[in-house]
């Protein structure tokens, strides 16, 4: 059942209890059955009244609950829910306070009529003295119940204003964080494309390191083959030494075959001397033979002589060739070293390789994972956002509700002050019948105006 | 004048020795030979360098005055053999250069006082002053100059024995 036709129903209850009371006034003739249907009258109120209550008392647990599930809420589609929801629950007590209102006129309506037959009859109106006392109760009541309910609305105002302060310093971090989760995702992007070109680097590093191994390899290969051709080579300079100093004794040999064969000549000179014209002939042999013997011995002196030096110059080569053997035998440590230096270079290139390897894959993880840090601080980001939304909206409503609160607090006012005016009207009233007509219009007075308030309310 | 008449346009043996040329008659050198083994004799003048076996014959090996006073005589390789009076004998020399003609002047005295009568004459060969030698006269020279040094040397030990 809605709450419109909850009202009508009050409505009709309403006049259907007016028109018996008006109906029965004039044939009861007692006071007893008009004051029975002012009881049930105003029982009847106090139930619309109490219907009332209840209905504002659930729109605010609602709006409770849902400024509670404020971080809950994802999406405009539940704010908007929310928010329908709060706007139907002031349109439903926008309407009950329209049914009080005109409830309101009808009592008022109703405590004229009393006060109306009670001066004809002749007796005192204790009916709507009475009905006031208790529409004054129900003010009083009315009045705590608002009090309590501003209060409780200022307290949702305030935590509403906490939890969008929460929200925007959570929005605030989360905006941070992401910017910051950014960087880093930016750094892990720079130290992922530094290892790959790290990685590449050392794999060049590797096949140079390994084409130098093989030159390495080659090298010691070549220094092999040169160590054993200066081996050979001192070998045969050491032949060509021997050879250089026998050819030096056949010189020195010749020289000696020289020297006799001019001594020879010498004598033979001699000889034809002796021998007078005879030997003329002779002495011009003999001295050709001494000039061929010093020809020959001179150019034996000057083999002898070239020997030497080249004896000399074998002994000069062969040292240099031994020095050279032991230098190539000392660069071809040097060589083996580098060869052993290399492979360690190249174990170190794979074991380098292996580990930017692992960073590489390490980076890309980091990176994954840092997406999805930012895809979850987005998502946070949009709760924050829309739970700030939530909070100033329910702020806001929670403000009009305040003055609607104090609006109706207004409203009821009059009644209180009719019911505290009482006292003073009924001591008038039991003096003279002409002066409860005045404090009659006087309680009136409140009534109209608790309505006029009212009605203004309900216009804002 | 004490230097013996010689034949114009002579052969003759030219030779270096203790750096200077000299030179003998060729007709009489018989043979020119490698330095042998020397025995020395004790006690002799310089001018015996000792005594040689060649050809079947033992041979006294003189060498002249001049160089007997030099204290080296490394360079002595070779010794030209001469037909003497009493039989041939060698004489030491540093190097034989050939058989050359020679015209010889007889004007010796004033050079070689002390052996004059072993120097012949004098001549020029490729610009080379040379002097020319008798061997008779070179080789009585040296006898007598041994003969007086034996006798010296008897003198003395017949004294010292005394």
């Amino acid at each position: 059942m809605t709450i419109r036709q909850l009202l009508i129903l009050s409505h009709v209850l309403v006049a259907f209890v007016a028109a018996g009371i008006a109906g029965l006034s004039p044939i009861a003739n007692s006071s007893s059955a008009l004051v029975y249907a002012v009881v049930c009258t105003t029982a009847l109120s106090m139930a619309t009244g109490w219907w009332c209550a209840s209905q504002i008392r659930r729109g605010l647990r609602l709006i409770e609950n849902a400024i509670a599930d404020g971080e809950r809420l994802k999406g405009d589609s539940e704010f908007h829910k929310t928010a329908a929801n709060l706007y139907a629950h002031v349109q439903r007590w926008v309407d009950s306070a329209a049914t009080g209102r005109q409830q309101m006129r009808e009592v008022e309506a109703v405590l004229a009529s009393v006060d109306r037959q009670g001066t004809e009859h002749g007796e005192p109106h204790n009916a709507s003295r009475q009905l006031r006392l208790v529409l004054a109760s129900v003010g009083r009541e009315a009045h705590e119940t608002l009090k309590q309910l501003i209060t409780c609305n200022g307290e949702i105002y305030q935590i509403g204003q906490k939890l969008s302060e929460g929200a925007q310093q959570q929005s605030d971090t989360a905006v941070k964080a992401t910017r910051d989760i950014e960087r880093l995702s930016e750094d892990i992007g720079t130290i992922e494309k530094t290892s790959t070109q790290t990685q590449q680097a050392v794999k060049a590093a590797r096949e140079t390191a390994v084409q130098a191994v093989e030159i390495v390899s080659q090298l010691r290969a070549g220094m092999e083959c040169i160590r054993e051709e200066v081996t050979v080579g001192e070998t045969k300079v050491r032949l060509l030494r021997e050879h250089a100093l026998e050819i030096g004794a056949l010189a020195r040999t010749i020289t000696e075959v020289c020297a006799k064969t001019d001594m020879l000549a010498l004598n033979a000179s001699i000889e034809s001397v002796r021998a007078g014209e005879h030997g003329r002939g002779f002495a011009v042999v003999a001295d050709e033979i001494r000039k061929l013997a010093g020809q020959v011995a001179n150019s034996a002196r000057e083999v002898e002589d070239r020997i030497t030096s080249i004896e000399s110059e074998m002994d000069e080569t062969y040292k240099i060739m031994s020095s050279e053997r032991a230098g190539i035998d000392a660069e071809a440590e040097h060589v083996e070293s580098l060869g052993c230096s290399l492979v360690a270079i190249q174990h170190s290139t794979d074991q380098m390789q292996e580990h930017l390897k692992k960073v590489e894959q390490a980076s890309q993880n980091q990176l994954r994972r840092t997406s999805d840090i930012v895809t979850f601080l987005e998502n946070v980001l949009a709760v924050a956002d829309a739970g700030r939304g939530n909070s100033e909206e329910t702020r806001w409503k929670t403000k009009t509700l305040t003055e609607l609160i104090v609006r109706l607090t207004d409203v009821l006012e009059p009644l209180l002050l009719s019911a505290q005016n009482q006292p003073t009207t009924h001591a008038s009233s039991s003096g003279a019948s002409g002066a409860s007509a005045r404090s009659g219009e006087r309680n009136t007075q409140p009534a109209a105006k608790a309505a006029k308030s009212f009605e203004q309310m309900v216009v804002s | 004048m004490n230097a013996l008449s010689a034949p114009v346009d002579e052969k003759y043996c030219v030779f270096l020795t203790g750096g200077l040329w000299f030179a003998l008659p060729a007709t009489l050198i018989r043979e020119v030979a490698e330095r042998p083994t020397l025995a020395i004799v004790p006690r002799s003048n310089p001018v015996l360098a000792g005594l040689c076996h060649e050809g079947s014959e033992f041979l006294p090996v003189l060498r002249l005055p001049s160089r007997a006073s030099q204290p080296s005589h490394a360079s002595e390789q070779k010794m030209l053999i001469l037909h003497g009076p009493n039989g041939a004998w060698a004489l030491l020399i540093d190097e034989v250069h050939g058989i050359e003609s020679l015209e010889c002047s007889h004007d010796a005295e004033g050079y070689f006082d002390d052996w004059s009568t072993a120097v012949m004459g004098t001549s020029t060969w490729n610009k080379q002053f040379v002097r020319i030698l008798n061997p008779d006269g070179l080789y009585r020279l040296a006898e007598q100059m041994l003969k007086s040094d034996w006798a010296e040397l008897s003198t003395s030990t017949t004294l010292a024995s005394n």
